[in-house]
């Protein structure tokens, strides 16, 4: 994992997003550290953590396929969050809902950031 | 006139105590009666009406542990503060805030014991700590560092804790073993303890400081009791919905006229027992996995202080297909679409905005 | 340019999620972006689909992964 790309992935989302990221962070999923981000929220990355640990058993649990892509949840105080899972990491993405330019964000800035971090991990 | 009853075995320390509260306080109400050991102190208990206990621990005849597990079985609500010379700042810290401590440090700080007193005095029975609850007498047994069996028992259940030199190591219920065991015990409200000198069990189940099995589990219990409290709070919410199922079959033709049958399932289902109320193409398994989830996240936001979910919550899978969860209070909406060429910021758009804007419940009379 | 490796990303992507796309890049040490630019050569191929199969385990089959 190169910690210089992986900064470049967290510019590439903050570039796509402008004003309307509030914060980031991509985290290991064993250790629960927050390996690079932007206003980073280790309590944010433990609840994360946490909460996509549960979906995941909750649905493995029942036979149901484990999340694949990422999952978005729309919360009071005009604030959204974004988590990829992305195998031994996660990426979540906190963001200001009333000026995130939805369409933007799920076809440009999170295929993008998948991108931009794939290249980070290949080194 | 209030009471408040001190026991300690040491004379001259009882008679320096009496003299130090008359002089700071002189101006409050309240009568000292005294007590040389837990026998006589039960005598008092049995004979006068008593507001407050203060007991040393170490005392010959009835010790101090002695006289609060009696206490704790025939005056229950009975406040009782216990004076010793082992307070950890650390877990008095955590624990007050609990409202579960009551220990003086030796030697005595007059103020501060007269502050004590004088809050406990003042408290309205319903607002204060009754007696002194099992968490906080382990406690103490754990700062003496002294071995005990208990026996505790509420109501029908009952179980044993073995200390041993102020440390858990083992504990048993009915059916349940070691930690597990403890964990249990310990939260339970409202018991009676028995207490056997010295521990009689051989070897060792649990292997955690009694002070971090206590944080832990107030820690449990008070999980519990928020995930308790939200539910009865959906419960006792005087409103029940009911669905519009004209205004649902809009939608589900609205969607399907434009994007040819991209939905593959819509519910409207129960987030408490997790039954349909109504749908198209309704699915229970969904409904079950789902109605979890939302309750989980919405527990775990909350115990986090994190902010609630407000409008949606949406999971694409793998093969692009999505699960979108539109809660309403003690419902939910959950549209499963199964096509990767619905533009997904027109559905969260759409969906957001027609369930939002449509009077999906209707009040009931 | 690269249409059968990334339709191997494709049917990676579809099965395993984001898990066996970057499982996918890592193993063959070329991104979905790189791969997309590169041209489809049979020994890149070879690489892709043993890199699949390992992924997508025996269940999946690897045939017409473009159609």
């Amino acid at each position: 994992m190169k910690a210089q790309k992986l900064m470049e992935a967290v510019e590439t989302l903050k570039g796509d997003l402008e004003g309307s990221l509030i914060a980031t962070d991509i985290w290991s999923v064993n250790q629960g550290i927050s390996l690079a981000g932007y206003n980073s929220q280790p309590k944010a990355v433990a609840l994360f953590n946490k909460v996509t640990d549960m979906i995941n058993k909750t649905l493995t649990g029942s036979n149901f396929p484990e999340l694949g892509k990422y999952y978005i949840l729309d919360l009071v105080d005009e604030k959204m969050v974004v988590i990829i899972p992305m195998d031994e990491y996660q990426w979540g993405i906190l963001l200001n809902s009333q000026t995130a330019p939805l369409g933007l964000l799920l076809n440009i800035a999170i295929p993008n950031a998948i991108s931009a971090f794939e290249e980070a991990l290949i080194g | 006139m209030k009471k408040v009853l001190i026991v300690d075995d040491e004379k001259m320390f009882l008679r320096t105590l009496c003299e130090g509260l008359s002089i700071h306080g002189k101006n409050y109400d309240f009568k000292i009666v005294t007590a040389n050991n837990g026998r006589q102190a039960i005598d008092i208990l049995n004979s006068t009406e008593i507001d407050l206990v203060i007991t040393d621990l170490r005392m010959p005849e009835i010790d101090g542990f002695k006289l609060i597990a009696y206490i704790s079985s025939k005056f229950k609500d009975l406040p009782v503060m216990v004076m010793t010379a082992y307070g950890s700042y650390n877990i008095e810290m955590e624990i007050r805030d609990k409202g579960i401590l009551h220990y003086i440090e030796k030697p005595i700080d007059f103020e501060d014991l007269l502050k004590k007193i004088l809050s406990e005095l003042k408290a309205e029975r319903r607002g204060r700590v009754k007696g002194m609850n099992l968490a906080t007498f382990l406690q103490i047994i754990g700062m003496e560092k002294i071995s005990y069996t208990l026996t505790v028992t509420r109501g029908k259940d009952f179980g044993n804790l073995y200390i041993k030199d102020g440390e858990l190591i083992h504990a048993e219920t009915k059916n349940k073993k070691g930690m597990e065991a403890a964990m249990d015990i310990i939260t339970w409200d409202g018991v009676t303890i028995d207490l056997i000198d010295n521990c009689n069990f051989k070897g060792n189940t649990i292997n955690m400081a009694l002070e971090n099995i206590l944080l832990q589990a107030y820690k449990t219990k008070d999980e519990l009791e928020n995930r308790k409290k939200k539910l009865n709070k959906r419960k006792n919410e005087k409103q029940i919905n009911l669905v519009d199922s004209e205004k649902i079959n809009e939608i589900i033709n609205f969607i399907n006229s434009n994007y040819n049958s991209s939905i593959k399932s819509l519910n409207i289902f129960s987030l408490l027992d997790k039954k349909i109320i109504t749908g198209w193409n309704i699915n229970n398994e969904l409904c079950g996995i789902y109605g979890d989830i939302v309750n989980n996240l919405d527990n775990i936001l909350d115990e986090c202080g994190f902010p609630d979910i407000d409008k949606y919550f949406l999971i694409r899978f793998r093969n692009d297909h999505l699960i979108y969860i539109f809660p309403l209070g003690d419902i939910a909406c959950l549209i499963q679409i199964n096509d990767i060429n619905v533009p997904l910021g027109f559905i969260i758009e759409m969906f957001t905005s027609k369930l939002s804007n449509t009077n999906l419940k209707k009040d009931y009379q | 340019m690269g249409r059968k490796l990334m339709d191997i990303y494709a049917l990676v992507t579809k099965h395993k999620g984001f898990k066996g796309r970057l499982r996918l890049a890592v193993r063959t040490g070329i991104s979905q972006t790189k791969a997309q630019t590169m041209p489809d050569s049979s020994e890149a191929i070879s690489v892709f689909e043993r890199a699949a199969k390992e992924i997508l385990g025996p269940d999946i089959s690897l045939n017409n992964y473009g159609g």
